[in-house]
């Protein structure tokens, strides 16, 4: 044990320094000399670097396209589809890689970007505009994308049974954005609605399907998360 | 228990006290503690795994994983096994629950020492203690010594007893009168900020029980006025503190078990805070302190407290609150309230009883308190074997409050011996 004169206190240390007064310490026995706690390292950290770096060169991807697409207007607005492919990158990005964030909420993060993207392709890039400038990312693209996923839902719950307490809540909500389409084909009265009754009927299926086989973990789970 | 469900789909509500920590917890303020024991041999990482592996059933309020619900956060069974690691160099950083299995306490070894850091929304100290009691305990077992437990550790074989996991704020919770102290705002300590993401600084220093006690008894007070009366006189003898206004403030953690009967493992402390304007000659400042601790101590007071802390979970306007609006306001009332009115925290986690046949295993326990962005010092004190050790945690580079802490007891006559995490440079 080394000592401080200076505070007149023993040190258990390998320094040679006291870490009170910082003052040389008097060479003691060395005997129970070990180091009291893991070396101390500064972290080296990137990350910051590289999400500074990413937004310059995003934000100036995304100014050079809207000022080439004011340029050579053509009257449609295809700088805003480059701008929602830069946003969900970083979203996707930003998803994916959180570690708090469950795969529930991931995979549904996922759905609900990707379908946004597709009626921003549909509307700024690829437009009919026939009835509505959305017509076939809703009938096709939202079904197709909400099924997908709730298909990649069931597969995780049927392969690992114990992730059903922590998709069932995001499977139900993947049911409920797969009647979206019809509701919205619906009150827009677009056609063709067949690819939304499909999705709006497997998604009835799904939700049947959870009732009969886990009506007891949903239960469970609604007293759970929304207990007050 | 409020909540729970026997089975693997066992679940329950946080407690009144753990529901401000999910919100606390950022990159700064991590609201882990830590627990340590140094042992008289070096750690068998292997054994320790297993001991920690094989209390899983004796504490079921334990090994769970914290969820969000629409209103509250709560916590469910963890079918994952906890992974024991080699100590890092930070101390009381974040839990990372992703790499931990979801588990809000994590073991780590490092030479002699088995720490337990835990998450403030799991347990408090006693409950944190009382587990890693029985880690040492299964982890002897399974060294191979013979040990016998004399009623004083929680054991793999025990079946968990519904009290040890109750919330104590509800049962304990009275309709009657409710009021807060109210606390004048603090000075706070200055100095140059740690970057806390990468860990506290400790300084850890021992002291003879005996000695320590007697100084304290010549005082006419308890080790913990004693100690929390020195460290207000420490602070205040700064030159900065003497150009301040402000009181000393320090916040001083109850345990409610004794005082309401209670057996629980999960979080059931309240605080005082003891207050000192001016310079005042030491003996002043223990007389001034005594008469602080009988009206924070006062059993009425504790419990106006906690009527008022437990009427406000309870309000019906404030349950139907979504959680990520509560959490915004927890942090709103506590960054600009709560962190103004303390200057720093004392926490006695008193004389750690160990049946004989561990006792002589153990070298001592000691206890780092968290750290948040706002408070600069944290005192843990616990006493085990005759020692007692005192843990200084701290946010800032300067080591000043413990030099003059240090310093103080050791021109009382008390002999000291001190480690550090040498953060300070």
């Amino acid at each position: 044990m080394k000592k401080c004169l200076r505070c007149n206190i023993s040190v258990s240390t390998k320094t040679d320094r006291c870490p009170l007064c910082h003052g040389i310490l008097s060479q003691g026995d060395h005997s129970e000399a070990e180091q009291s706690y893991p070396m101390f390292k500064q972290r080296k950290s990137r990350k910051q670097v590289f999400l500074i770096a990413g937004s310059i060169v995003s934000a100036a991807l995304v100014a050079t396209t809207i000022a080439l697409n004011a340029l050579t207007w053509n009257g449609k607005l295809w700088s805003a589809v480059f701008a929602a492919f830069v946003l969900y990158a970083w979203g996707l990005g930003w998803i994916t890689l959180k570690k708090e964030l469950s795969l529930g909420m991931k995979l549904s993060a996922h759905a609900v970007a990707i379908a946004l993207l597709l009626i921003d392709v549909n509307a700024f890039a690829f437009s009919q505009e026939t009835v509505s400038h959305i017509t076939w990312s809703v009938s096709y693209g939202m079904p197709i994308v909400f099924v997908s996923f709730l298909v990649v839902a069931n597969i995780l719950v049927v392969a690992k049974r114990h992730m059903l307490r922590d998709i069932l809540l995001y499977q139900l909500a993947f049911c409920a954005a797969a009647f979206m389409p019809l509701i919205l084909m619906i009150s827009i009265a677009m056609e063709p609605i067949q690819p939304s009754i499909a999705a709006a009927f497997f998604s009835y299926l799904n939700v049947m399907g959870l009732i009969v086989f886990a009506n007891r973990t949903i239960a469970s789970e609604f007293g759970r998360k929304f207990h007050i | 228990m409020d909540g729970l469900q026997i089975g693997n789909s066992r679940w329950y509500k946080l407690d009144n006290a753990a529901h401000i920590y999910p919100a606390m917890r950022n990159a700064s303020d991590s609201c882990v503690f830590r627990i340590a024991a140094n042992l008289d041999h070096v750690i068998d990482p292997e054994c320790l795994q297993r001991a920690v592996v094989d209390l899983k059933p004796r504490f079921p309020s334990m090994y769970v994983r914290l969820k969000s619900g629409l209103f509250w956060n709560y916590c469910e069974y963890n079918e994952k096994n906890p992974v024991v690691r080699p100590e890092p160099p930070y101390v009381n950083h974040n839990i990372d629950s992703h790499e931990n299995n979801n588990y809000l306490f994590t073991f780590y070894y490092y030479n002699r020492r088995i720490s337990m850091e835990a998450f403030h929304s799991l347990c408090d100290g006693y409950g944190a203690m009382e587990m890693l009691k029985a880690i040492l305990f299964r982890y002897f077992e399974l060294k191979g010594h013979k040990m016998e437990n004399n009623g004083l550790v929680m054991t793999a074989s025990q079946t968990p007893d519904p009290r040890e996991i109750e919330d104590s704020f509800i049962k304990n919770y009275t309709s009657s009168k409710r009021e807060r102290a109210t606390v004048k705002r603090a000075y706070h300590i200055r100095g140059s900020r740690l970057v806390l993401r990468e860990g506290i600084g400790v300084i850890t220093g021992r002291v003879q029980t005996s000695a320590l006690l007697s100084l304290a008894k010549k005082c006419g007070a308890t080790l913990t006025q004693y100690l929390a009366a020195a460290l207000t006189f420490c602070i205040s003898s700064t030159e900065d503190a003497k150009k301040s206004d402000k009181p000393v403030n320090i916040c001083v953690p109850v345990n409610m078990r004794k005082i309401c009967d209670s057996q629980t493992l999960r979080n059931f402390t309240l605080f005082f805070y003891t207050s000192a304007e001016g310079r005042m000659e030491f003996s002043e400042l223990v007389e001034t302190l005594k008469t602080q601790f009988e009206t924070g101590l006062n059993k009425a007071n504790l419990q106006r407290t906690l009527n008022a802390n437990v009427a406000m979970e309870r309000n019906l306007g404030l349950r139907m609150v979504p959680l990520f609006i509560k959490n915004a306001g927890i942090r709103v009332v506590l960054s600009n309230l709560d962190n103004k009115i303390k200057t720093a925290t004392i926490s006695n986690l008193g004389q750690v009883a160990l049946p004989p046949s561990m006792s002589g295993m153990v070298r001592d326990f000691s206890v780092h308190l968290p750290m948040g962005s706002k408070s600069t010092h944290g005192v843990g004190v616990i006493s085990c074997g005759g020692v007692t050790t005192i843990s200084f945690s701290r946010s800032i580079y300067e080591t000043d409050i413990e030099k003059l802490f240090f310093t103080f007891l050791s021109g009382e006559g008390l002999d000291i011996s001190i480690q550090s995490n040498f953060r300070e440079g």
